[in-house]
């Protein structure tokens, strides 16, 4: 009697252990598969926001405002070599005056990306 | 107890017992006992009449202070140009809001977050402390990154301001081709252009996602069951080339310069298949700026501006009068040296001519030569051409606003009509209805109907944002007008010759080979209700090559106020030649379709 009322206990207690590790390991799976939701939305927010800094840097009106300011530059560089002036000092290229894409991934302060 | 007879058995009853005493103060046990069934009773009843008759009335209570619903906003779809290029798509934002409740020091955090936000500090605080037993204000919507990053530095007190983020719609182009996108407000819904007449397309539809929350206000459940997930809106491919509409931006801008007229418009036309590959008009707008645009800059003159177009509309009358059999192209048509009694009035000449052919007359412009060949098809076929040739209805282009022209009833027509129709007065069209007639001269005879979305985009691939809209292309031939012959006599000769030798000479190119045909209409007076000689509406229709036209273009140029001779031949004719050049180089480089990215490759939540 008492061996049969043992083991009905432990099959009991069993079966609830096996329900708690199963619960668990769903809500962790959820939880993962959140997760990658959440990730997969972010990635594609940060997509939207390179693609729409890509389409804005090189627009073609964008390009051809540059090359009409690069025009006058051209005309005075002519005017120089025509008096015999010597030309300016090269500049330093900024990084940030870079003319068209940077592939850089936006970096927060603390140094985790977006 | 009681005793037993031994003998026969017989109980006797014995002495009585004495009962036990009740124990002093029952009474009192029994009223509680009494006391404690009527509680009970009532809290029984109670229960039943909570769960009876005021089940849903709680039920709905405790929903509404345990759950709440958040709506998940439907990210809007893109617009592409032709080429895949982008020139509408939707980013998320930080938007920041304060808790005025939860504020002990309102004036400090104004103060703070003016600073950053670039608000009114004084105007905030106002705001504040009206709001002070409220749980939400806004303080700025859709801030820049850095910005938002700059105010969660500020390190405000906890729970007394926050982030949401909002989608914000971009024109990556800028102000290019704003008229034909229209734009999309802060609350989803789109204005003008393409933004608004595919707004169900674009816009997507919400979901919502259903919390449970303690009396904490922490969520501790998401309901799913009644959740839904947005369905994001569709991205639409248009007929635009982004190369051709800058190029007739930068000539409609050159052209307001020049001129300084109250209003240009440009339309390119693919003739063959009646594909808006650009569309400018001006004055025009930033549509990111949404606030800064002036009034008179919404209005799209190219489908709600009308006008009478003059002699641009003599060619149609000459096709249909060929087609009727009313003429015949080696017909020679008196001119009477330059001055024409018809009924009350006299026409007119800019040149005396005695007799000109067909294609003389329209090489030269003549109005006498049109009255003379109106005269031959008579009111009815004249009526029958202006209908045949879609003036008076709208074309069908996907985009609002668009107007019907100005059309009088059969009816109302008279012999003044006979010499005013054929020379382009008396009724009014739009830019787009124009061009869309000079298109059917310049494909063989098939009246199109216009349009911007890219017909055949079934195996057009989504970008990763969203799924691009599959475009149900309305039958793009209305009707055939008139037979091939007679279209590519018009473009071939009489058009052709305008250009070479006529009033648009202006519009030459080395090594092009264009036909097209000038308008110069002279605008009513509103007051004297006379035809006003100093303001005119200059137009120009060209298309390239003459042998087999790839490209056809309109410029309209309302009312010039800059010195100079104010003819279509000299205001509208150099920038339209200028931007049919650009066109026709553009043109082989032009696609009929797009591939972005195969579908499959996409996860399935975005297909």
């Amino acid at each position: 009697m008492f061996f049969r009322f043992a083991a009905a206990l432990l099959l009991v207690v069993a079966v609830s252990m096996a329900q708690v590790a199963l619960e668990k390991e769903s809500l962790r799976l959820r939880r993962q598969v959140s997760r990658q939701y959440y990730q997969m939305d972010e990635l594609l927010e940060l997509h939207a926001q390179l693609r729409l800094e890509i389409q804005t840097l090189s627009a073609p009106s964008q390009l051809l405002a540059k090359q009409r300011r690069s025009l006058p530059q051209s005309g005075s560089q002519l005017a120089r070599r025509h008096n015999n002036e010597a030309p300016p000092a090269p500049r330093r290229h900024h990084p940030s005056n870079l003319p068209l894409l940077r592939w850089e991934l936006p970096v927060r302060p603390d140094g985790g990306s977006r | 107890m009681t005793d037993i007879d031994p003998v026969d058995g017989i109980v006797a009853p014995s002495s009585p017992i004495p009962r036990p005493a009740r124990p002093a103060g029952g009474w009192r046990i029994s009223l509680v006992t009494a006391v404690m069934l009527l509680a009970w009773a009532i809290m029984a009843g109670r229960l039943v009449h909570l769960q009876g008759t005021q089940h849903d009335v709680l039920n709905t209570r405790v929903d509404q202070q345990s759950t709440f619903t958040e709506t998940l906003r439907a990210r809007p779809g893109e617009i592409l140009d032709r080429n895949g290029h982008v020139l509408a798509m939707t980013v998320t934002r930080n938007s920041i809001f304060a808790v005025p409740s939860r504020i002990e020091n309102p004036r400090e955090f104004a103060w703070q977050a003016a600073a950053v936000t670039g608000v009114d500090a004084d105007r905030l605080l106002e705001r504040l402390h009206k709001s002070k037993d409220r749980h939400f204000i806004w303080i700025r919507r859709r801030v820049p990154d850095a910005l938002a990053e700059e105010f969660r530095q500020l390190q405000l007190p906890e729970r007394t301001w926050g982030f949401r983020r909002e989608y914000l719609r971009q024109y990556p182009q800028g102000a290019i081709a704003a008229h034909v996108l229209g734009m999309r407000d802060i609350d989803n819904i789109g204005h003008g252009g393409l933004e608004e007449s595919l707004n169900d397309h674009i816009r997507g539809q919400d979901g919502q996602r259903v919390m449970t929350r303690d009396a904490r206000g922490m969520v501790v459940e998401v309901e799913a069951t009644e959740s839904q997930t947005p369905v994001h809106g569709q991205s639409v491919v248009c007929t635009i080339d982004l190369l051709t509409q800058l190029a007739i931006e930068n000539q409609l801008d050159e052209l307001m310069d020049r001129w300084r007229p109250t209003g240009a418009c440009a339309v390119v036309m693919e003739p063959h298949t009646g594909d808006v590959i650009a569309m400018a008009s001006r004055p025009d707008f930033d549509p990111n700026h949404p606030s800064q645009v002036p009034d008179d800059a919404w209005r799209n003159l190219a489908v709600s501006a009308v006008f009478e177009p003059g002699s641009t509309f003599k060619p149609l009358v000459v096709g249909w009068a060929l087609e009727q059999r009313a003429l015949q192209p080696d017909d020679v048509i008196s001119c009477f040296s330059g001055a024409y009694r018809m009924g009350a009035r006299i026409l007119h000449d800019h040149h005396p001519y005695a007799a000109l052919s067909v294609e003389d007359v329209l090489v030269k412009s003549s109005n006498i030569g049109m009255a003379r060949i109106a005269e031959r098809m008579g009111l009815q076929q004249l009526y029958e051409c202006t209908i045949a040739f879609g003036f008076g209805r709208r074309t069908g282009i996907e985009l609002p606003g668009e107007v019907s022209g100005l059309l009088r009833p059969y009816g109302k027509w008279d012999e003044y009509s006979l010499g005013s129709i054929p020379m382009g007065h008396e009724l009014a069209v739009t830019p787009l209805q124009l061009i869309t007639a000079h298109a059917a001269l310049a494909n063989g005879g098939r009246l199109l109907r216009p349009h911007l979305l890219l017909p055949g985009s079934e195996h057009l691939a989504p970008t990763p944002l969203s799924r691009i809209e599959t475009v149900e292309a309305t039958a793009p031939v209305e009707s055939t007008v008139l037979h091939q012959n007679i279209a590519d006599w018009l473009i071939q000769h009489p058009m052709k010759q305008v250009v070479e030798r006529g009033t648009g000479q202006s519009a030459q190119r080395p090594g092009l080979s264009l036909f097209g045909k000038t308008g110069t209409a002279e605008k009513l007076n509103e007051t004297t209700g006379d035809y006003s000689s100093s303001r005119h509406i200059c137009s120009f229709v060209c298309g390239a090559p003459a042998e087999d036209p790839a490209v056809l273009v309109l410029v309209m140029v309302d009312e010039p106020t800059a010195p100079g001779r104010h003819y279509g031949g000299t205001v509208a004719a150099p920038a339209a030649a200028e931007i049919l050049a650009q066109s026709v180089d553009r043109a082989r480089h032009l696609h009929h379709s797009v591939t972005i990215r195969p579908e499959a490759d996409l996860p399935i939540r975005l297909r």
